[in-house]
């Protein structure tokens, strides 16, 4: 088990080899689709500076918190800006990581012995979508609250653990922001490392000549990171994040519909056992899928992953249309 | 021949209830449905104790006062009972009624703008809702004693259209106002504050007006509208510079699209 977690992690060889790969000529034949990651962690880095200036300016209260995030988006110079950046960053980010998870699924990038680069990938997923969810709490509008009221009823018994009671309080606020702030930026960021190292470690999937030592690459990186930031600029400033009006707790819960990630599972909540197949079943799928696919069938791989990926998808559009 | 009457009035029994009344007067009782006054009696404008319902089942109330009568009085002390505030305002108008002199030479009171358009006041008119006053039942009434070329009029006519006009700019602010305080880049706050501040004003003008101290008036409708307007204005600049935003994209998207066009110039010339 050692020897294997060492032969695929290489902890001990990366502190060594950490300098010598930064230098090393890149793998040739790596086309734009591999700087998805990096489109990916550049917003990443976004999310990381925009979110430092607003939880400058944030308040963790029930009754604060709304207040603030208006003062944010109206009244600080330039407040808009870095909350539109943040929220359209978000999107951004989502639909990258989705591009990248299904690029990678249909070059079977996951394969040994990089089975831990993807494992390492879908749970940095998974933290993204929890830094999503307690993102989206944050400003404390209706949408917030209904939100997090049906997470809460989701969590079933676990329910009280994340809101605290039956309706938020200051704690959930506190919990929700060091969530977001604190707990999911390290994980995120620790993933983020061990999923770089670990592609440095065992080559792009694809990479045929090691030495050719192609400059295009980082050029390429380079201006996918360019453009994610131009473009996330347009976004920004093009349509601008406006602030939906205040919670108010005594209004019962109005069928509204979630942020188009949590569309599938919106709609597999109406629709019973699909539920769990939604929220366990396919990131179980996920994690397991380079132990179950060793390179037996790959017809058979990509038959049974399109035929999941469309469930979702339809899930998905059936949630956003119903 | 007295026992007879004593024992008529004995078996009298009252008949001032407003379920009593309102059986035959079903129209003034159609006036008072809605109204704020439906939870007063009808004797209590009518002010009298006489209606009694007599043995074979009739009701009299020969002495009950209609409206006519009762105007000298004009209820000023009635109404006053309740809006205070009103009354206080117009104890120091030039028109408080001297309910001590006889009918006839009374100055206005409560009735005379605020028993719907009928100048004639008849009982049985739609008084009964005691309607807010329109502009023209008013200026009607200023009318029975003002020249309408006289400075007291004209002030008065001045006044409601000054108040007319600050009504209209504050619902006119906040239809335009809607959904806007959910927009990004410019708070709405003063703008709010100044039409909940107006909106006050405006409630506390119907009061004072009756006062008709048109100086101080004036004044005060001037202290709700100056900062309302400024605020429309200044909010109205502040989204139009929010509009030219773009002016600080465009260096730094020029920026961005020439560092690209540097990296792959630089990337093409390493390859060569």
């Amino acid at each position: 088990m050692i020897e294997w977690l060492e032969s695929r992690l290489g902890l001990r060889s990366a502190w060594t080899s950490a300098t010598t790969r930064l230098t090393r000529p890149l793998p040739a034949g790596a086309g734009y689709r591999v700087t998805l990651g990096v489109a990916a962690a550049t917003i990443l880095l976004v999310q990381c500076c925009t979110g430092a200036l607003l939880a400058l300016y944030y308040t963790p209260t029930l009754d604060g918190a709304h207040d603030s995030v208006a003062v944010i988006t109206q009244e600080l110079r330039f407040g808009w800006l870095a909350r539109s950046l943040h929220v359209w960053g978000m999107h951004l980010l989502v639909g990258i990581l989705l591009l990248h998870l299904l690029a990678e699924f249909v070059r079977g990038s996951y394969r040994a012995p990089r089975e831990m680069i993807w494992v390492a990938g879908v749970v940095l997923f998974a933290v993204i979508a929890a830094g999503v969810f307690t993102g989206q709490v944050l400003p404390m509008d209706q949408e917030a609250y209904q939100g997090l009221k049906i997470a809460g009823a989701t969590a079933g018994p676990l329910g009280p653990l994340v809101i605290g009671s039956r309706d938020p309080t200051d704690a959930t606020m506190m919990r929700f922001f060091v969530a977001h702030i604190l707990l999911i930026p390290a994980a995120f960021i620790g993933l983020l490392v061990l999923h770089a190292l670990l592609v440095g470690r065992h080559r792009l999937h694809g990479a045929t000549a090691e030495t050719s030592g192609d400059p295009t690459f980082l050029a390429r990186c380079a201006t996918a990171s360019l453009v994610t930031i131009a473009a996330l600029a347009i976004l920004a400033f093009a349509w601008p994040k406006g602030l939906e009006p205040k919670a108010d707790f005594t209004k019962s819960i109005a069928e509204s519909k979630p942020l188009w990630l949590f569309l599938p599972l919106y709609q597999a909540k109406k629709m019973g056992p699909v539920e769990w197949f939604v929220l366990f079943g396919v990131p179980l799928l996920l994690v397991a899928l380079p132990f179950l696919d060793r390179g037996q069938s790959r017809r058979l791989t990509l038959i049974a992953g399109f035929i999941v990926i469309t469930a979702v998808a339809a899930l998905g559009v059936m949630g956003a249309t119903s | 021949m007295i026992v007879l009457i004593a024992a008529l009035f004995l078996v009298q029994e009252r008949a001032d209830t407003p379920e009593a009344c309102m059986k035959c007067h079903t129209e003034q009782a159609n006036e008072l449905k809605g109204s704020v006054h439906a939870r007063e009696t009808c004797i209590s404008c009518h002010g009298t104790d006489e209606v009694v319902k007599n043995p074979r089942g009739t009701v009299s109330h020969r002495h009950l006062p209609t409206l006519k009568s009762w105007r000298g009085r004009n209820l000023v002390e009635d109404c006053a009972a309740c809006h205070t505030g009103i009354y206080d305002a117009y104890r120091v108008s030039g028109h408080t009624i001297d309910t001590k002199k006889p009918l006839g030479e009374m100055k206005k009171g409560c009735l005379d703008c605020h028993a719907g358009d009928d100048p004639e006041l008849t009982p049985g008119g739609r008084a009964h809702g005691i309607p807010k006053a329109s502009r023209g039942a008013i200026l009607n009434s200023c009318r029975g004693c003002h020249q309408t070329s006289s400075a007291d009029y004209v002030s008065g006519r001045q006044l409601y259209q000054d108040q007319d006009v600050l009504d209209g700019r504050i619902s006119a602010i906040e239809v335009a106002m809607r959904g806007r305080g959910s927009k990004p880049g410019v708070s709405v706050r003063e703008v709010t504050a100044a039409l909940a501040g107006a909106k006050r004003t405006a409630a506390e003008l119907q009061i004072r007006q009756h006062g008709l101290q048109f100086k101080s008036l004036e004044e005060l409708r001037a202290s709700a509208a100056g900062p309302l307007e400024a605020s429309y204005y200044s909010q109205s600049k502040k989204e139009k510079e929010f509009e030219g935003r773009w002016k600080y994209a465009v260096p730094f998207l020029m920026f961005v699209g020439a560092s690209i066009v540097f990296v792959q110039l630089r990337a093409r010339k390493g390859t060569t």
